[in-house]
């Protein structure tokens, strides 16, 4: 009672103040509170955090044992794997630290240890777990789970599919990988399946995978090049080159007819690399109507294989600068070569 | 019984080769960095040390030099990824005993240690 008569006397004096007073201590009151509500929230959050980095060591240790008394104990019970399971279970954050250190465990262990890991990522369900992700999850999860199988080498080529036609890049980029880390053979089988055109950085990504990730025999590249898509096309033509398929020379011939500037360009390379001096009257056949990009490579051509006399009757018209500088440049070379 | 130091940074697979080590009946030591090592050499006996070179604070050679000028009779092992190799030369240069590419085949790394024990 008191303190409601203390209280009934306090907005009594407050009300017969001045206007600016009130103010005053009004804001000074709400400016107190949002500091106060602002450090609770921190600490909340901080606290929060702390619980969850609580939980993910127990959770680290706690799988990373089961996962290491399934890869190295002979004997392991039905209720170790289903101790596991209830584990992953329990909730998504279980579920993620497992992914990590399955990936953890199949970047650092070889030979019989990767087979036994697969066979127990599959059992305990997170195979499945990974296929329901990429049938409703978020595009980010689609990335991640996209990633994790083809590291774990689980195959499901039918799923995977329509991520090659996913208008998202990063999946696009993530199935394609996919493909070719889980290929025992022919990895770019694949390439059948795309609609859009590659871009530059999935053909660096599909060159470092066949070099680092693919295990299996090279495949031939000839077997695309007639591809719908240019950049496919490119992409294998000028793999012929960094491989060195010169089996694959007399498929590559057909396309010096190619009406494509930029087909034709990337051909004449491979072919001047792989050194097919016979070549060069096939590559000269169409050259007054061959583009600039074209003639320039003509000239690297007879300037690898061809004679300063070949050079000199060429004549090209040397109104672009460029062109011009190539045509001296080999010049140059051939003069002091002969 | 014969004890083993493992230094790696990585706690996962540094657990797992002991988890392995302890199968085979050593006693299994870890260390997650070089400095940790230090401290682990100084305060038990060791007949082996395996460890990786990328250590956070004190790298592996920095670490297999201190050893080879402190604890010149324990034998090491390198177990490490395969693409540092002016590093692994080094190593050897050092006069360890072995070395184990990343990745690894835990089978491989028993037969390995026993070899290098006996």
């Amino acid at each position: 009672m008191k303190i409601v008569s203390l209280l009934k006397e306090l907005w009594a004096s407050f009300n017969g103040l001045p206007f600016f007073v009130k103010f005053n201590i009004t804001a000074g009151l709400l400016f107190f509170f949002m500091i106060v509500f602002l450090v609770f929230f921190i600490v909340s959050l901080r606290y929060r955090k702390l619980l969850i980095v609580v939980k993910r060591k127990s959770f680290e240790k706690e799988l990373a044992n089961m996962i290491n008394e399934y890869l190295f104990l002979d004997e392991y019970s039905e209720k170790q794997r289903s101790t596991f399971i209830t584990y992953l279970k329990k909730d998504q954050l279980a579920r993620e630290v497992a992914l990590e250190q399955f990936l953890i465990f199949t970047e650092n262990f070889t030979g019989e240890y990767i087979e036994r890991l697969k066979f127990f990522f599959e059992e305990v369900g997170l195979a499945n777990y990974l296929f329901n992700v990429l049938a409703k999850g978020k595009w980010v999860d689609q990335v991640k789970a996209i990633h994790i199988l083809s590291e774990l080498k689980i195959k499901n080529d039918e799923l995977m599919v329509p991520f090659l036609k996913h208008k998202r890049q990063k999946i696009k980029e993530q199935a394609i990988l996919y493909f070719i880390k889980t290929a025992n053979d022919k990895p770019l089988e694949f390439l059948e399946e795309l609609t859009q055109e590659l871009t530059l950085w999935e053909q660096i990504h599909i060159e470092h995978s066949l070099r680092y990730s693919y295990i299996g025999e090279v495949p031939n590249f000839a077997t695309y090049i007639n591809h719908k898509l240019t950049s496919v096309s490119i992409f294998n033509i000028r793999m012929i080159r960094l491989f060195n398929q010169y089996e694959s020379i007399e498929q590559l011939m057909p396309k010096l007819n190619e009406g494509n500037q930029a087909i034709k360009k990337e051909v004449i390379r491979t072919l001047t690399t792989l050194n097919v001096s016979n070549a060069l009257p096939f590559i000269l056949q169409n050259l007054k109507d061959d583009g600039f990009l074209v003639q320039k490579e003509i000239i690297k051509a007879i300037s690898q294989m061809g004679d300063y006399q070949m050079l000199i009757n060429l004549n090209l018209n040397l109104d672009n600068p460029y062109l011009e500088l190539a045509f001296q440049n080999a010049k140059y070379n051939l003069k002091s070569t002969s | 019984m014969s004890k083993v130091l493992v230094v790696e940074d990585n706690e996962m697979v540094a657990n797992a080769v002991a988890f392995k080590l302890q199968r085979e009946g050593y006693e299994v030591i870890i260390a997650l960095d070089g400095r940790e090592a230090q401290k682990e050499l100084a305060a038990h006996q060791f007949q082996l040390i395996i460890t990786d070179i990328m250590l956070p604070y004190m790298n592996g050679i920095e670490l297999i030099e201190f050893v080879k000028n402190n604890y010149e009779s324990i034998p090491i092992i390198v177990l490490s990824v395969a693409n540092q190799e002016k590093m692994i030369m080094n190593a050897f240069q050092l006069g360890v005993k072995d070395f184990i590419a990343k990745p690894f085949n835990p089978n491989e790394l028993i037969l390995r240690v026993k070899r290098v024990l006996q």
